[in-house]
């Protein structure tokens, strides 16, 4: 072992040894047993001046010794081990992101449903009730509907999610005369809405219909 | 403290298939993760079987380890867990509160946490850290301050080399040359 290696050894204990010096000691580390006690009785010292204690060495052979041998039936890893938990990871991770987008989506439609209401019910044209349909369709991303129809008649395209608003808040508008701040939110709702479906596939999207006499 | 780049190296092949560049993170790591066991397990004996045991976690684990956290780090964190295990299995309470990773780099030792080691174990320990505290004392100024402020402070060369007012080459040198200074009177006690 000549000095220089010993002492790039040194370096490579601190985390101080350049990429090239580093490559060269982990390859011949793993082949010389001799630099690898080296390694062992470096890292002692440097314990044993941190603890006041004290430390009681344990035989560095023997305990490596008895971690190869219990991992001696262990198979090797191989990059597509490696690669699947990696991916396992990502996963765990897209649903947390997946259940992030919901959440924000369903702020962004309770909004948006209140506003309706709010403006809806500033105006007196009870001809026709208008119901705000939900749709989760992934063949169908970007396009929405308004659609008309004789009162008492059901949409023609049957949504997967229908949130009826007509029951619960007795929303009633001729979309013949709905005016145009409330046509502007619904407008600008649908299109915050559509920009969120197309980047979470699980987020709802939502069709507005409107019967009019 | 940052990423260890060598660190990184040897765990990036390991779960590349090469095996043996874990032992080199075990002989790097074996007294630490030792040392750390026994403010848990009092006993010498045992305290080198939970390392062992969590060496060999460690090594089942690092499919799943990515690099977020340094790799003493995530050992470190598997160590305190297997001892805790291993105290509750003895019928023993595990302690509520853990030492800090960070903390537990440049941990100096608490008197509750005393081995209750054999009269020899005992004696091989003392002589061991009066060697080294001697061998510390015989060294030139330089060589001490160096091994001084990299291992008791946890200086990286850049940071000595400032301190010392010396290009880090000679950072380099000195600590190797105390190292050297040390295993001269460490290594017949070892062996």
């Amino acid at each position: 072992m000549n000095t220089s290696k010993q002492e790039y050894l040194s370096a490579l204990l601190d985390d101080e040894a350049g990429a090239f010096e580093r490559a060269r000691l982990l390859t011949e580390l793993k082949q010389d047993d001799e630099l690898g006690q080296k390694l062992n009785r470096y890292a002692l010292m440097g314990e044993a001046m941190r603890t006041k204690q004290g430390v009681v060495p344990s035989d560095s052979r023997d305990f490596l010794a008895g971690i190869q041998v219990a991992l001696a039936a262990e198979p090797e890893y191989t990059e597509a081990v490696v690669q699947l938990a990696d991916k396992a990871a990502a996963r765990s991770k897209s649903w947390r992101h997946y259940a992030m987008g919901f959440g924000a989506a369903a702020s962004v439609a309770m909004a948006a449903l209140v506003g309706v209401w709010l403006l809806s019910s500033t105006d007196s044209m009870p001809s026709a009730e208008q119901t705000v349909n939900a749709t989760a369709t992934k063949a169908t991303p970007a396009t929405v509907r308004l659609q008309t129809a004789r009162a008492g008649e059901a949409a023609t395209e049957r949504p997967l999610r229908r949130i009826n608003l007509a029951d619960s808040s007795r929303i009633r508008q001729d979309n013949q005369h709905m005016d145009h701040a409330t046509r502007d939110a619904l407008k600008q709702y649908v299109t915050l809405h559509m920009q969120h479906r197309a980047n979470n596939s699980v987020i709802t999207s939502i069709q507005a219909s409107a019967y009019s006499q | 403290m940052g990423a260890n780049q060598t660190d990184l190296e040897l765990v990036r092949q390991v779960q590349s298939g090469e095996k043996k560049s874990f032992d080199v993170l075990v002989l790097k790591y074996q007294h630490k993760v030792i040392n750390l066991i026994m403010r848990y397990v009092h006993d010498h004996d045992a305290a080198q079987d939970v390392a062992q045991e969590a060496f060999i976690k460690a090594y089942r684990g690092l499919k799943n380890f990515r690099g977020d956290a340094a790799f003493y780090t995530w050992l470190y964190r598997i160590a305190i867990n297997t001892a805790k295990n291993h105290l509750v299995s003895q019928g023993r309470r595990a302690p509520a509160t853990d030492i800090d990773a960070e903390e537990a780099e440049q941990y100096g030792g608490e008197s509750a946490l005393k081995e209750y080691g054999t009269p020899e174990r005992e004696a091989l320990k003392d002589e061991i850290q009066l060697a080294i505290s001697a061998a510390i004392e015989a060294l030139p100024g330089d060589l001490r301050t160096a091994i001084v402020l990299r291992e008791l402070e946890g200086m990286s060369y850049d940071a000595i080399a400032v301190t010392m007012e010396c290009p880090i080459g000679t950072v380099r040198s000195r600590i190797f040359r105390a190292r050297e200074a040390i295993d001269k009177v460490l290594q017949p006690l070892i062996n």
